[in-house]
């Protein structure tokens, strides 16, 4: 006789193997039943029906679950912790709610903050070997250094393995066909710059890329932008009316660059490095170090290398000293400092060839977001431990039936994460849905992949056990150091510290009053920055650049414009304020020689008129007078600068036997931000063949802007036809200066407004919790008569209390740190009551609002109910 | 129980239906061929097991584990009872049925 098939073995196998054990034997029986049946038939197909069957039960009831794997394991004891903390959130569901949705803000607002601060400090970091790569500077501050520098620097010193300079990031004109199309952020480079700044090349190559005097070099988008449809190597495209040669395509910058150039043009290398002189600074240096090279070692052989080069011009500009030791020894300080490519960003904005960063901004800022994470952890804190009261008999029952002290601290362990776990998904969906408007006020250009992407995992991973434990640990302490009689008799109803829980609440409302009144400090010093007297018609005065570009036709364009009714003049100007306006070294003759550095401003005789300037002595320049070539006029800062009693046909000089005779002094008007000094300044005469003076027409406008500006963009198509026109109102111009601060108080807007959201979620379940412990009492005093608005009363009292202590600890923080941020301006407000005043009213309204509702309710309910339970 | 609470699926009704006919005898594969040979449904033992614990989990089933035998390689049974709600809910079903049953009209019947 054949012996009785069996099923196959591999399938008991998985079956054993997947299914919980518990369902194993029965299942094993019917299964072999029903083989038994079928193997009297076919043993082969009896096989493959119990396999196919053992497969059907791969079903979610029967697969084991972690329970099975790890039997031994604290899990199952997880499993219920877990359970008790999502039936204790089904249960409060405001409440529940409330606390993610506090915690999850707060969480959102780090996490934009983490993310910005990345960034901000990523810049210039994946230039290899930028640890060795340094920029030149005057003194550690001035950008811009002299044409023959590097050659130089290069040749003399071994340890400089490489340098290049670089121009710009420039605005040109770029003609195509009949088009002309202005272009942002066009960099001059010497050739050398691919050997310090590698970049990735689409076609051409390094090497080649800048050697000739008109070789361009475009960034992919650029090249989409000209050439969407042929190869653009070989091509040329003229760029300011010079023709230039493309000779390769490489990638775009990065996002996170100081350097964010879009197009290259070479610099003419030798004919600048020959004949720049020593003491025109026109160009930015950068050196490459070799390794390990202390650039303090090399910073101590500069002043020699100034007095080998440089010293005989500084002495032409400088008369009043014989020799070059004289000079520094009077306290001139004239040396070249070596600063860090990466520090350049964050630590010196001034060196930054694109948007500058700001160190103490993000510094702020990041404290900010910890202060809004804190209040929403403080609010978790507090509701964790008022709601111990509803704990308290679930406490007692674990302790009864043989939970220890920290099995209990672990189930609040378990629920601080749970909630924080919901809050940071919460968080990331919030983060996704105001992104936008977040870069709409910092001016960035973040995206989905920079929130989620892998370093901000790691970040919500540890956000995620910080604020877990920082949420959980004073909550788990407290509850479950309940006495388990006490807990179950129903006495533990202090519902936790009462007097820590009050502060905590005026911590978080001085905290969100200390953002306030920040943001109060902030708006009011922009306001006060845009409405200071300027000393000028600034609002009138309509300022045209590229005006160097109609100056052969400078007669004819003032009379076409000045036709028009609502044009009353016209005045042409190197510079004008608001605007970037060079200083120019000049001395005073005769005794007592002193060197100035005025900002130098040419102007033709209209622009006393045009500017609307107040001529306090002597008189302006004469139209078509040509003998005043030679004079100038001064401002009264510049006056006392010189210390002159009477300056008129006294007599400054630029040295070299170019003197100028002072014919008027004009009263003090604002060049500059609200951060500067005013600055002394001087008129130069000018006329249409004046080199360097004709850059911008400024044109005063009356009456009808619009007609005005459609005049002068008229006008300006007749004369040069097919070139963009470029201009703006002088008081916008001044307006862009603040733009920093602009976007500042956005941000402190912000800021504030989610911490005040956050106190008042606080607020409003703290409000919830007294009110329920004093439920009696409130239905007692109604019973013996008491008013609605008295009881209303008696519940507010309390919460007014605390914020007036938390605006006692706010105003002098708020105060200190206020003036702090003022002392950078010097046309500044004074830190008046009102400032204070205003936040602390509006604080006491909202929280008044935030209890009034709850306290309502329970003032005209019926007492009845309250007391007849038990 | 009210009639709005009875939450039973096409199949689970069939295998409650015939776990009350098998009285003490129903376990997995007895309930599988009864059903093949009441309605010629084929269905598949994992199907059946799923509907038998679901019922059971609705508190309409409880079961015991039988004695083991020679048979099915030494593995024990697991049997099942209608309790005294699955009845109820059955009876409530059969109602419904009868009740609307009895609303068609006698035409439509008649001229099927």
């Amino acid at each position: 006789m054949r012996s009785k098939p069996e099923p196959p073995k591999f399938a008991m196998k998985l079956l054993q193997w997947f299914c919980k054990p518990w369902y194993v034997e029965v299942i094993e029986g019917d299964l072999y039943e029903l083989f038994d049946r079928e193997a009297e038939h076919s043993p082969n197909v009896a096989r493959w029906k119990f396999t196919w069957n053992v497969i059907r039960f791969f079903r979610w009831r029967y697969i084991k679950d972690l329970d099975d794997f790890l039997p031994k394991s604290p899990f199952g004891m997880f499993k219920t912790y877990f359970k008790v903390s999502f039936r204790n959130m089904a249960k409060n569901k405001v409440q529940s709610l409330l606390n993610i949705m506090g915690l999850a803000i707060g969480i959102a607002c780090c996490v934009i903050i983490l993310t910005h601060v990345s960034h901000q400090t990523s810049f210039d970091k994946d230039i290899p070997q930028v640890e060795d790569i340094y920029r030149v500077t005057i003194n550690g501050r001035g950008p811009y250094t002299p044409a023959q520098l590097v050659k130089y620097m290069k040749a003399d010193y071994p340890e400089i393995l490489n340098g290049t300079r670089l121009g710009g990031l420039g605005e040109v004109v770029i003609k195509q066909g009949d088009q002309f199309i202005k272009q942002q952020n066009v960099l001059m480079a010497d050739s050398t710059f691919f050997d310090l700044f590698p970049n990735t090349f689409i076609r051409g190559e390094a090497k080649t890329a800048l050697n000739g005097p008109n070789d361009v070099v475009l960034t992919e988008s650029m090249a989409q932008k000209y050439f969407p449809e042929k190869d653009p190597i070989g091509e040329t495209i003229e760029i300011d009316e010079v023709k230039c040669v493309i000779k390769a395509v490489v990638k775009d910058a990065p996002r996170a660059t100081t350097i964010p150039y879009q197009i290259i043009q070479s610099i003419p290398w030798e004919k600048w490095a020959t004949t720049g002189n020593w003491t025109g600074n026109n160009f930015y240096s950068y050196f490459k170090l070799a390794p390990g090279a202390d650039p303090e070692i090399l910073e101590s052989k500069f002043p020699s290398f100034i007095e080998k080069y440089m010293g005989d011009e500084i002495l032409k500009f400088n008369p009043q000293y014989n020799s070059y030791q004289e000079f520094v020894q009077d306290n001139n300080q004239h040396t070249f400092v070596l600063i860090p490519m990466r520090d350049i960003h964050l630590h010196h904005p001034r060196l930054t060839l694109g948007t500058p960063g700001n160190y103490n901004n993000l510094i702020i800022f990041s404290l900010v977001a910890l202060f809004i994470l804190l209040l929403a952890c403080i609010n978790y804190v507090n509701m964790a431990t008022a709601k111990s009261s509803l704990r308290a008999k679930e406490i007692g029952i674990r302790k009864v039936l043989g939970s220890v002290k920290n099995l209990i601290a672990q189930q609040f362990m378990v629920e601080s994460f749970v909630v924080t776990g919901a809050a940071i998904f919460i968080a990331i969906g919030l983060t996704l849905l105001v992104l936008p408007y977040f870069n709409l006020i910092s001016e960035n250009q973040y995206e989905v992949l920079d929130i989620i992407s892998l370093r901000n995992i790691g970040w919500f991973f540890v956000i995620w056990v910080v604020v877990g434990l920082l949420a959980g640990l004073y909550p788990a302490s407290f509850l479950s150091s309940f006495k388990p009689i006490a807990a179950l008799k129903g006495e533990s109803k202090t519902g936790g510290n009462q007097r820590l829980r009050s502060s905590l609440v005026v911590l978080q409302f001085a905290i969100s009053m200390f953002l306030m009144v920040a943001t109060f400090i902030v708006y009011a010093q922009l306001r006060h920055m845009s409405n200071r007297n300027l000393g000028l018609d600034a609002e009138q005065v309509f300022i045209l650049s590229d005006a160097d570009k109609i100056v052969s036709k400078m007669d004819r364009f003032k009379s076409l414009l000045m036709g028009n009714s609502n044009i009353s003049n016209v005045a042409f100007t190197s510079g004008y304020p608001s605007g970037i306006i060079a200083d120019w070294g000049y001395h005073s003759t005769g005794e007592n020689v002193v060197s100035v550095d005025p900002l130098n401003v040419f102007a033709d005789p209209n622009i006393l008129d045009v500017w609307g300037l107040e001529l306090t002595e002597g008189r302006f320049f004469e139209p078509g007078l040509k003998s005043d070539s030679m004079t100038i006029v001064i401002n009264e800062q510049l006056q006392s600068e010189l210390g002159w009693k009477d300056p008129i046909g006294k007599t400054l000089s630029r040295g070299g036997g170019q003197d100028f005779r002072v014919i008027g002094v004009v009263r003090d008007f604002v060049t500059r931000s609200a951060k500067n000094q005013g600055s002394s300044l001087l008129f130069r005469w000018s006329s249409a063949s004046t080199p360097f003076a004709n850059h911008f027409a400024s044109i005063k406008v009356k009456g009808n802007i619009t007609d005005a500006l459609d005049h002068i963009d008229k006008t300006w198509a007749d004369l040069l036809p097919g070139y963009p026109m470029d201009g703006q109102f002088m008081d916008d111009s001044f307006q862009r200066l603040y733009e920093g601060e602009k976007r500042f108080g956005k941000m402190f807007t912000g800021a504030s407004v989610l911490a005040i959201i956050i106190a008042c979620i606080g607020l409003f379940s703290l409000t919830a919790f007294i009110l329920e412990r004093k439920k009696k009492e409130i239905a007692l005093r109604k019973v013996m008569g008491a008013r609605v608005d008295q009881l209303f009363y008696g519940v507010s009292r309390y919460f007014v209390r605390l914020v007036l202590i938390s605006a006692v600890l706010a105003i002098p923080i708020s105060f200190y740190v206020g003036d702090f941020w003022l002392s950078s301006y010097v046309d500044r407000i004074s830190l008046n009551t009102m400032i204070f005043l205003i936040p602390l009213l509006l604080m006491l309204v909202i929280s008044l609002i935030t209890i009034s509702y709850q306290t309502y309710r329970s003032a005209i309910k019926n007492p009845v109910d309250a007391l007849k339970e038990e | 129980m009210e009639e709005e609470k009875v939450q039973l699926g096409e199949f689970e009704e069939l295998v409650l239906l015939i776990t009350a006919i098998l009285h003490e005898n129903a376990y997995g594969v007895k309930v599988l061929d009864e059903i093949a040979s009441q309605t010629g449904r084929k269905a598949n033992i994992s199907g059946v097991h799923t509907a038998l614990d679901r019922l059971e989990k609705k508190g309409y089933l409880e079961s015991y584990l039988g004695g083991a035998t020679a048979e099915r390689g030494g593995r024990r049974k697991r049997f099942f009872k209608v309790t005294n709600l699955g009845i109820q809910v059955l009876e409530i079903n059969h109602r419904v049925r009868n009740t609307l049953f009895s609303q068609i009209p006698e035409a439509l019947l008649q001229n099927k």
